[in-house]
C-alpha cells in the first residue's frame, strides 16, 4: 500500500514559464516502510520537493497523497530534520526534543498533563540513538553528531509516519556519519515508518534505501528507479562488495549525465 | 578568588597573605577600568594646577568634591528625581518598544510601512519636541518623561524586530509543518531567541533615557540634575554643575551595570552558546 502519491506534479516559482519552472511532472509512489532516497545535481528541486511533501508549499498542477488524503497545508504526518540540526539553544536537549509535541495541534491541549509519558518517550528515543541520559544537556554541550542525533529524535517524537530528511548528515564527518546510519537502522526496527531522503552521497542512499531516485538538472524530474535489494539491516561492509559499487557506479553515471545536460545550455555548470 | 588559589599547584605558589591577595586583583584585568578612572581624575587635576585654570571655567576634581559635599542634600534629591523620570520613560520605552518591536518583526508589511516613519522620528531633535510638550503638559515630570520615553524607545523596537528576523529559516520550517500557530512560533521560538538582542538593547537605551530626562530638565523643570545645573551655572557655581554633571555619569553606569547583570541572568544561554561554538 502506498503511502506517498505523486502524480503529475508540477511547479514554479512566480510562474510556469521555462525558466521559472522548478518541478515538471513527478510521479512517485512510495510505500508504508519503505526507504526512499532521492539523489541528483545540485539546484535540481529537491528541497522544494520536500517542501511540498511537507505541506509548506502547494503545487501548481498535480497533487500529493499521503495516506490517500490530498496535503493542502502543513500536518503533523511528517517529521523533518536537515543538514542543520538547528536546536533552541535556551532549552535542554530533552526539551528541544519535546518541542513538537508542545506545540502541534494534536497534542498541544494535553501537553502538561501527559508530560511525564511524554518524557519517557523522548528519553527511549535518546537511549535508541545512543544518548541516553544526555537528556538534561544544552545543545552547546553536545558535539555535531550528537546534536544530529537529537534532531533525529525531535523529528520522531510525535511518530509520523513519514520521516522527510533533508541531506541530513551532509555535515558530518565520514565517521560519525556511519554511525547515524547505524542509528538510523536501529530506529526503523524500533517502530515501523517511512523515509523519504534527499542527499548527495551516493553511496549513503544505497546503503540505507529500498530505492534509490535520480532526478534530473532544473527543472527537476525523476529520471531513474533503482531498487536496492540487499537485506536490512545491512552490514556497513556490505558497501564494499560488487554489487553496491555497481549500483553506486551507475547511479554516478546517471547523475554524470544530468550534469553534462545541464552543462550544455548555459556556459557554467559545474558546481560540486 | 580561592578557587583560582587552590587550582594552582600548591608546592609552586605558598599561599599568599590576604594583602598580597588583596594587592592582586589590582593588578587583574578587571582592575583596569579602576585605574583608568583614577588616572583620568589625576591627570584632571594635574591639568588644572598645571595651567592654573580658574575655578569657573575648569574646576579640578578636589574642588567638585568639595561641592558635592556642600550641596549635597541638592544634590540627592535633584538625582532621586532624574532617575525616577528616566526610568518611568525607559519602563514605558521598554513596553512600548517590546510591542512594536513584536509587530514589526512579526509582519514584513508593518515593517516595511512603518520603518520610515520610526526613522524620521528617530532623527527628529528631542529638545525640539520639549517645547511642545511643554505646551500640552506644562512644566514638570511629564515632559521629562516623554522624552526619556521619546529617545529609548527606538534602539529597543529595532534591536527586538532584528532579534525576530533571525530567527533560522529551518527551524520556523520544522514548526510549520507540524501545523504550530503563529503565537505559538512567536512565543516558543522567535521571542526567546530575541531576548539577546533585547536585553543588549536595553543597555543602550538607558543611557539614552537619561540624555532624555535630563535635556528636559534643562529646558523647562522646577527639579531635577538638569535644573540643578543650569541654576548652578545661572549663580556662577562651576563646580556644582560639574558634580552635577559627575553624579548623572555616576547613575547611568550604574544603570547601565545593572542592565549588564540582568542580560547575563536573563540570556545566559546565547553568552553560553556563543564560546561554546568555537
Amino acid at each position: 500500500m502506498s503511502v506517498i502519491d505523486i502524480e503529475g506534479l508540477r511547479l514554479g516559482y512566480g510562474g510556469m514559464a521555462p525558466e521559472q519552472l522548478v518541478l515538471n511532472g513527478i510521479d512517485l509512489h512510495i510505500d508504508s516502510g519503505e526507504f526512499a532516497a532521492i539523489v541528483g545535481p545540485s539546484g535540481c528541486g529537491k528541497s522544494t520537493f520536500m517542501k511540498l511533501l511537507s505541506g509548506l508549499l502547494t503545487p501548481q498542477e498535480g497533487q500529493i497523497l499521503i495516506d490517500n488524503e490530498p496535503v493542502t497545508g502543513p500536518r503533523s504526518q511528517v517529521g523533518m530534520a536537515f543538514q542543520n540540526a538547528i536546536m533552541l539553544p535556551w532549552r535542554t536537549t530533552l526539551d528541544n526534543i519535546l518541542l513538537p509535541l508542545e506545540v502541534a495541534p494534536a497534542t498541544k491541549s494535553d501537553f502538561r498533563h501527559r508530560k511525564a509519558q511524554y518524557r519517557r518517550q523522548a528519553e527511549d528515543l535518546l537511549t535508541a540513538v545512543g544518548l541516553e541520559g544526555m537528556g538534561s544537556k544544552y545543545p552547546w554541550e553536545l558535539s555535531g553528531g550528537m546534536r544530529q542525533r537529537a534532531s533525529l529524535c525531535r523529528a520522531m517524537i510525535h511518530e509520523p509516519p513519514l520521516l522527510l530528511l533533508d541531506e541530513p548528515f551532509g555535515a558530518l564527518d565520514a565517521f560519525t556519519k556511519e554511525e547515524l546510519w547505524l542509528v538510523l537502522q536501529t530506529l526503523r526496527q524500533h517502530r515501523t515508518f517511512t523515509v523519504l531522503m534527499v542527499t548527495h552521497d551516493l553511496t549513503e542512499a544505497v546503503y540505507l534505501s529500498d530505492t534509490v531516485y535520480v532526478m534530473s538538472a532544473r527543472p527537476g524530474r525523476m529520471l531513474v528507479r533503482q531498487n536496492i535489494t540487499f537485506d536490512q539491516p545491512r552490514d556497513l561492509d556490505i558497501r564494499f562488495e560488487p554489487g553496491f559499487v555497481s549500483h553506486v557506479h551507475d547511479l554516478r553515471e546517471h547523475i554524470r549525465g544530468t550534469r553534462a545536460q545541464a552543462a550544455a545550455k548555459p556556459v557554467v555548470g559545474a558546481t560540486s | 578568588m580561592t578557587t583560582r588559589t587552590q587550582s594552582t599547584p600548591a608546592t609552586a605558589t605558598p599561599r599568599p597573605s590576604r594583602l598580597r591577595h588583596w594587592l592582586g586583583w589590582f593588578r587583574r584585568e578587571e582592575a583596569m577600568s579602576f585605574w583608568i578612572i583614577i588616572g583620568f581624575f589625576v591627570v584632571w587635576e594635574a591639568v588644572c594646577h598645571l595651567f592654573s585654570l580658574p575655578v569657573y571655567f575648569l574646576p579640578p576634581p578636589s574642588v567638585i568634591a568639595q561641592a558635592a559635599v556642600e550641596f549635597q542634600r541638592a544634590l540627592m534629591i535633584n538625582s532621586i528625581q532624574t532617575l525616577w523620570t528616566t526610568m518611568a520613560g525607559f519602563g514605558f520605552a521598554v513596553v512600548f518598544g517590546l510591542v512594536l518591536g513584536v509587530a514589526v518583526g512579526g509582519s514584513r508589511r508593518l515593517y516595511r510601512g512603518l520603518y520610515p516613519l520610526m526613522v524620521g522620528f528617530n532623527s527628529v531633535p528631542k529638545v525640539a519636541l520639549v517645547p511642545i510638550l511643554v505646551l500640552w503638559f506644562g512644566i514638570g515630570s511629564v515632559p521629562a518623561i516623554i522624552t526619556a520615553f521619546l529617545i529609548s524607545f527606538f534602539p529597543i523596537v529595532v534591536n527586538v524586530a532584528t532579534g525576530l528576523a533571525t530567527t533560522e529559516p529551518e527551524m520556523d520550517d520544522i514548526l510549520r509543518a507540524l501545523g504550530a500557530s503563529k503565537l505559538d512560533r512567536l512565543l516558543k521560538v522567535g521571542l526567546p531567541g530575541a531576548m539577546p538582542h533585547f536585553f543588549g538593547s536595553l543597555k543602550v537605551a538607558i543611557t539614552l533615557a537619561f540624555v532624555g530626562s535630563v535635556v528636559s530638565e534643562t529646558v523647562a523643570a522646577n527639579s531635577g540634575l538638569g535644573h540643578m545645573m543650569l541654576m548652578a551655572q545661572a549663580n556662577f557655581e562651576v563646580p556644582l554643575v560639574f558634580a552635577g554633571l559627575l553624579a548623572l555619569a555616576i547613575e547611568g553606569v550604574l544603570m547601565y551595570a545593572l542592565f549588564v547583570v540582568i542580560e547575563k541572568r536573563m540570556t545566559g544561554w546565547a553568552f553560553r552558546a556563543q564560546t561554546a561554538q568555537q
